[in-house]
């Protein structure tokens, strides 16, 4: 885990990202972990994935935020299938949330400004924290905040609980009002991870804003400042506007843009880290169907987060784990590592 | 309390069903019966369905409906709408055996008053669509039923003859009747008289201040359903936001508080909900 962050000294280019075995994809694990059965004779394909020192038994986890931390929807499926389990970001206070309209539907979209609302870590540590180990899974805590001071206070107190194998840190919330997102800034995205990387030895893995000119350069600089892992990424700026009102639907006037409509876009995002960075890659964009985790796979993502999806169809995160193990099997390949950035030009 | 919305509804079902029957009544209303057994067996009153059709288009999100009325037996259940949109038209379009695929049920059902004093329902448009479940449960328990039906015209009520045939003594109130007593009168006396216990109203903010200002004057327990932009329609969205207003001596007195309407109603004490 360590060493893995010493690799990443900036972007690298095309043909020499170091570690690369020749002829591997980009971000493709190169061998089974030791002990790992890689299923010679057995026909299920082995869809543990490696995202910097964290192991998933399954590259499909919720979205922070889309999914609470499950409880709703656990008499629908087994929620130990999943890679992990996420909870809705906790703020380092309580919050009420932003005023009503929060949501509002467009073409294959969704745009929301929902504005984090939540009861605060104490509420976290006691009812939901439990039922998140409960889950049968790696349990990734998210957390948010405005300033260093508010991270650094966070992850002290996540970093003293048991049963936190990761830390997603949202740094890229378009939805409240009182601060810049840090990830719309390489320089601010690497002094918060400085800031904090000495804080826990819990992988750390830091979820960017799709709203920058240099997706490269924001990831680069979180990886270089201690980031295990990449979230690729939140949502897109956007807003609506009621014909018969004549203003803005949304009660706080623009929201973030979710759903199968963003899909094509945060998988460029993820298509450029990856080829230009050795960094483990989330994605998280409009998932809504297998085949949009198998693109995203291609594209150099060791594993997907569903959001928006959630809301239709509360069971998309198995629906979507089958449909991967079906065409793996379809097309004879035995690990889903064997795909991960399999559509990027062969470096040799 | 009486009347309120329970603590703990049953978990809610996720399926494709067969639309039984399709239909635009009298008033111009179209109206889905649908064949889900679980769901119509698990319906309590108060509580509403998220529904899509397979054939969805570009649209994203199920549709929110209350459940207007459920026949065990049959195993089905049946909805109220007016085409608006294109989830609405695209729903409109079912026929007989279509499949469509069904979320519920959900929110809290209501507990009815269990002292044997009797309800007041009042709704507008197809706001009745909640009102006449209620008055289905009331009918098996025995318990007394008046309501207020409101439209804009005649030729607009909708569920009246549902409604009387339930039992329920109904009062309709048109707009285009110059004669007609004003709600607030009725309301008044109704709830001035005694022997009700709660009053729910559905469809109309102004019907919502009139029935909250008869219930504080009398006493009676009041029930508003809220109305609001839903994703999900079970709570992990946090979308479906409405204001409420905290007690005076509550933690979060003076600042903004939300509840979901999805999960903490549709239908909320009137006295905590935002009404005017």
């Amino acid at each position: 885990m360590e060493a893995k962050r010493g690799q990443v000294q900036g972007r690298t280019v095309p043909g020499t990202v170091p570690g690369e075995a020749p002829g591997t994809a980009p971000g493709m694990a190169s061998a089974a972990a030791p002990g790992e059965a890689t299923g010679a004779g057995v026909p299920v394909p082995d869809l543990s994935v490696q995202i910097g020192p964290l192991r998933l038994k399954a590259p499909v986890m919720p979205a922070s935020g889309c999914f609470n931390v499950g409880q709703e929807v656990a008499h629908l499926f087994d929620l130990s299938c999943m890679g992990a389990v996420i909870n809705k970001t906790v703020m380092p206070t309580p919050r009420p949330g932003n005023p009503p309209h929060r949501v509002l539907e467009r073409s294959a979209g969704l745009i929301n400004s929902i504005g984090i609302p939540g009861k605060g870590p104490e509420y976290f540590l006691q009812h939901q924290l439990p039922f998140m180990r409960s889950a049968g899974t790696r349990v990734i805590v998210s957390i948010g905040g405005l300033s260093e001071t508010d991270f650094v206070a966070l992850i002290a107190l996540m970093d003293a609980q048991e049963g936190i194998d990761a830390l997603e840190l949202d740094l890229s919330c378009p939805n409240h009002a009182e601060s810049v997102p840090f990830a719309l800034s390489a320089r601010a995205t690497g002094s918060l991870l400085r800031a904090v990387r000495g804080v826990t030895r819990l992988p750390l893995i830091a979820k960017l804003s799709p709203n920058v000119s240099d997706i490269v350069a924001v990831a680069a600089a979180a990886m270089e400042a201690g980031a295990d892992a990449l979230c690729v990424a939140n949502t897109y700026p956007a807003m609506g506007i009621d014909l018969e009102e004549r203003r803005p639907v949304l009660g706080i006037q623009t929201g973030g843009l979710s759903g199968p409509a963003i899909k094509p876009m945060t998988l460029r995002l993820v298509w450029q880290i990856v080829g230009e960075l050795d960094a483990p890659v989330i994605a998280c964009g409009g998932v809504t169907r297998w085949q949009d985790a198998v693109e995203y796979l291609l594209a150099g993502a060791r594993a997907v987060q569903v959001g928006t999806a959630n809301f239709t169809n509360p069971r998309a995160i198995p629906e979507i784990i089958d449909g991967v193990r079906a065409y793996l099997e379809r097309h004879g390949f035995t690990r889903v590592t064997d795909i991960i950035g399999a559509a990027h030009p062969r470096r040799t | 309390m009486s009347g309120a919305p329970t603590a703990a509804p049953a978990p809610w079902h996720m399926l494709t069903a067969a639309v039984a029957e399709s239909r635009v009544d009298a008033a111009g209303y179209r109206r889905l019966v649908v064949y889900a057994p679980a769901v119509a067996q698990a319906c309590g009153p108060g509580q509403f369905v998220m529904l899509r059709s397979p054939e969805w288009g570009m649209l994203l999100l199920s549709r929110p409906f209350d459940v207007y009325r459920t026949d065990p037996q049959a195993g089905t259940f049946e909805i109220l709408f007016k085409v608006k949109g294109e989830g609405t038209q695209r729903l409109a379009s079912l026929r007989a055996g279509d499949d469509i695929h069904v979320l519920g049920p959900l929110g809290k059902p209501l507990q009815l008053p269990v002292d044997g004093r009797g309800v007041i329902l009042v709704s507008r448009g197809a706001g009745v669509s909640p009102m006449v479940r209620i008055a289905q449960e009331c009918a098996a328990q025995g318990v007394p039923v008046r309501a207020i039906v409101s439209a804009a015209s005649r030729e607009r009520l909708v569920g009246v003859d549902d409604l009387t045939a339930l039992g329920a003594s109904v009062q309709p109130v048109t707009d285009d009747d110059p004669d007609a007593p004003s709600p607030d009168r009725i309301l008044d006396d109704w709830a001035a008289g005694g022997g009700y216990g709660a009053v729910y109203v559905c469809g109309s903010r102004r019907l919502a201040r009139a029935a909250k200002r008869a219930c504080q004057a009398h006493g009676l327990s009041g029930y508003v359903f809220v109305e609001s932009h839903m994703a999900c329609g079970f709570g992990i969205c946090h979308g479906c936001a409405v204001p409420v207003r905290p007690a005076q001596d509550a933690p979060e007195a003076g600042k903004p508080v939300y509840a979901l309407a999805c999960v903490q109603g549709p239908a909320m004490p009137i006295e905590e909900a935002v009404v005017d």
